[in-house]
């Protein structure tokens, strides 16, 4: 019994650790979002002394900030409803039809994710611009609207789904689509949960391609606004990390809305990233 | 036919001033820098009711990724400033317009310019940009420091010798850090020791900008000099940047940028002074700064464009923009113009030096390899100083690296 509660309590310090080291860059950013510029750089490092709430106001008018998040917002949700329908659609097209080249073609979806993203960029571009989309919503969205990453997760899930369920399904006359739609979706909350919180994030916190293909402050978004106070001589540290804060609380609140379902989503489907 | 010619020309000149230009200007001035350009550009435009001038800001660091995707897809605004460094590669792209016919149209003297930036705009005998604002290094102190070791706080040190000595005094009566020196490698490094390799009468590439040159005797004496500051005196020492800011070290080389942001981070008296050079040689310094320039177009467009960056750089608008700015002028008359030699002496006379320093700053080899150039420079300082390698061999191999790069 007190064998236990040592190794107990050491478990515990040694997690609290972890915790701490996790958490201590987070701290740091909120404590230097509260410093006053001068004090940038005295202790105490991680407990404010002071409160500097002016520079939550200074950093949200030093850009048009409403205007970014209303853009962010659009580009976000529009991103993790599209990534997760057509990858999830996509994902049951590779798991459970049967049509010529599906493997090949499966290799082909997983073979993107190791061409780094800076090497598409100009190809990219060079498409949107084509296109005539460049500074719109289009190009935000569209060149994005399927995950390679997701359709795998997706495929992976499915492919754990019972067969009998959906073979019951056919017998009783449903199309391909229904099955998909009434027998497999359902089932497939943890996943879907995840894939959504995964296009959350990367839309949120995505900086290059919104930068590349938005010219007016009017179509630029919350991450681009952050790169303002990285100025060409010299970082505005302060204000950066009040602005951080901002921009960083509805990707908070999302993950800690979903954390569960994000979990159960990860382990149900073998993956880490 | 006559009169039809007439009227035909009536119409086209009475119509040309209604033929409204938009014109597009990237750059990344931000915060008060980014709205001293929106005045200038409203001004412009209340003069110029025919032209649309759009200011579209981009962040620093990105502002380069955005020219070279625009110029590979063919949407380049009409024109743009970029970070003088960059400017080689950008001249090289064959996506700007030669500006030497439109500068012998409007009688642009370039004789009025500082030398040194203009370097970055020309290629193959034509100027394709032009400096609109400036920066530079010298030597700020820290005059609580030099007080407490009972050094008079108004006579900075003027020669190598006289650094190394004040430094000793104050490290030897305060117990703070004499000289901080950027000994982080990267451009930092590089940039400030370039002063040190002009200031012992040495330079970075040849004349013609094919080898490298920093490996002559000047070179070696300038990176012995670090050394010894740092190993022999200890007065400076290998350390992240920052000291200078919190109090710790009682001299650093910085920008004139640091006028500015220096008042509002630190709780001393500051003092800023030409950077040293050794006894007997003249003064020198390094400089940074934005270039202007234009994008090919439709004629229209590109004349429009010409006029307004013609307008900025007139005299009158840069003191203005230098003003509302706190860049260094990149040109004489604007230095010596009486309005702005006052603003500077009765609000700013921290940057009294620094414009006095304009007149010897060099310029960065304008090749587009510096990057790595300076990159490969900053490793052979690091490792002279950390004393992996005797100043003369480390800069001998880098020269070698720095050679093939350059073939």
């Amino acid at each position: 019994m007190r064998r236990l509660r040592w190794t107990t309590l050491l478990t515990h310090v040694v997690l609290l650790f972890g915790a701490f080291l996790a958490a201590m860059p987070f701290l740091w950013v909120i404590t230097t979002s509260l410093k006053p510029n001068g004090a940038l750089y005295q202790p105490p490092l991680l407990l404010p002394t002071h409160f500097e709430w002016e520079n939550y106001r200074k950093a949200w008018e030093a850009a048009p900030f409403p205007r970014f998040f209303l853009n962010s917002a659009v580009m976000t949700v529009a991103l993790t409803v599209l990534q997760t329908l057509l990858s999830a659609m996509a994902g049951y097209a590779f798991a459970r039809l049967r049509f010529p080249g599906r493997n090949l073609l499966f290799f082909i979806v997983l073979g993107t994710l190791m061409i780094p993203f800076p090497v598409t960029l100009i190809p990219n571009f060079l498409t949107v611009n084509a296109l005539g989309w460049v500074d719109t919503y289009q190009a935000l969205i569209i060149p994005r609207a399927v995950s390679a990453f997701a359709i795998f997760l997706f495929r992976q899930f499915f492919l754990s789904i019972p067969k009998e369920l959906e073979e019951a399904a056919r017998i009783d006359g449903a199309s391909p689509f229904t099955i998909f739609w009434r027998i497999v979706l359902p089932l497939s909350t943890p996943v879907l949960a995840a894939s959504a919180i995964f296009s959350f994030l990367f839309a949120w916190n995505d900086f290059l391609w919104p930068l590349i293909v938005t010219n007016s402050t009017e179509m630029r978004t919350v991450q681009v606004g952050l790169a303002t106070f990285q100025g060409q001589y010299g970082i505005f540290w302060t204000l950066l990390c009040a602005a951080t804060v901002i921009v960083t609380l509805p990707a908070l609140l999302a993950f800690l809305a979903a954390q569960r379902r994000f979990i159960e989503g990860i382990t149900s489907t073998g993956l880490k990233e | 036919m006559r009169t039809l010619t007439a009227v035909v020309t009536v119409a086209l000149l009475s119509a040309s001033p209604a033929l409204a230009v938009d014109l597009t200007f990237w750059h990344y001035w931000d915060g008060t820098n980014g709205q001293a350009l929106q005045k200038l550009i409203d001004q412009y435009q209340k003069a110029h009711p025919g032209v649309n001038i759009k200011a579209e800001f981009v962040p620093g660091g990105e502002l380069q990724t955005k020219l070279q995707t625009a110029i590979t897809g063919h949407r380049t605004p009409s024109m743009a400033i970029a970070d003088l460094t960059n400017m080689p590669a950008l001249v090289r792209s064959g996506a700007l317009v030669p500006l030497d016919p439109y500068m012998a149209k409007s009688k642009v003297n370039l004789g009025d310019y500082f030398q040194g930036p203009l370097v970055y705009g020309k290629y193959q005998g034509g100027q394709y940009s032009l400096p609109v604002s400036a920066s530079n290094l010298a030597l700020f102190y820290n005059k609580d420091l030099f007080r407490q070791a009972g050094l008079d706080p108004n006579k900075p040190p003027r020669t190598w010798e006289e650094l190394e000595q004040v430094a000793k005094t104050i490290q030897a009566k305060t117990g703070k850090q004499g000289f901080e020196l950027f000994t982080q490698g990267g451009e930092g490094t590089s940039w400030q020791w370039q002063v040190f390799l002009w200031g012992a009468g040495g330079d970075v590439l040849n004349k013609q900008n094919t080898a490298a040159a920093f490996n002559s005797p000047a070179g070696v004496k300038a990176l012995q000099y670090w050394v010894d500051l740092v190993n022999k005196d200890k007065v400076s020492n290998v350390a992240p940047w920052g000291q200078f800011g919190r109090g710790d070290a009682a001299m650093v080389m910085d920008g004139s940028w640091m006028t500015q942001f220096f008042p509002e981070q630190i709780d001393f008296e500051l003092g800023s002074a030409p950077f040293p050079s050794p006894k007997g040689m003249p003064p020198a310094t390094n400089m940074g700064g934005e270039q202007v320039f234009i994008f090919k177009g439709d004629p229209a467009t590109q004349q429009a464009a010409w006029d307004f960056i013609n307008w900025f750089s007139s005299t009158p608008v840069q003191i203005q923009w230098d003003r509302m700015t706190g860049f260094m002028p990149v040109k004489k008359s604007v230095a010596n113009a009486p309005s702005y030699r006052n603003w500077v002496k009765n609000t700013r006379p921290l940057l009294q030096p620094f414009v006095d320093s304009m007149a010897f700053a060099h310029p960065r080899p304008p090749v587009p390899e510096y990057a790595q150039l300076s990159d490969r420079l900053a490793q052979a300082i690091q490792e002279a100083v950390t004393g992996r390698a005797k100043p003369a061999d480390a800069l001998n191999r880098a020269a070698q690296d720095v050679n093939r790069l350059l073939k």
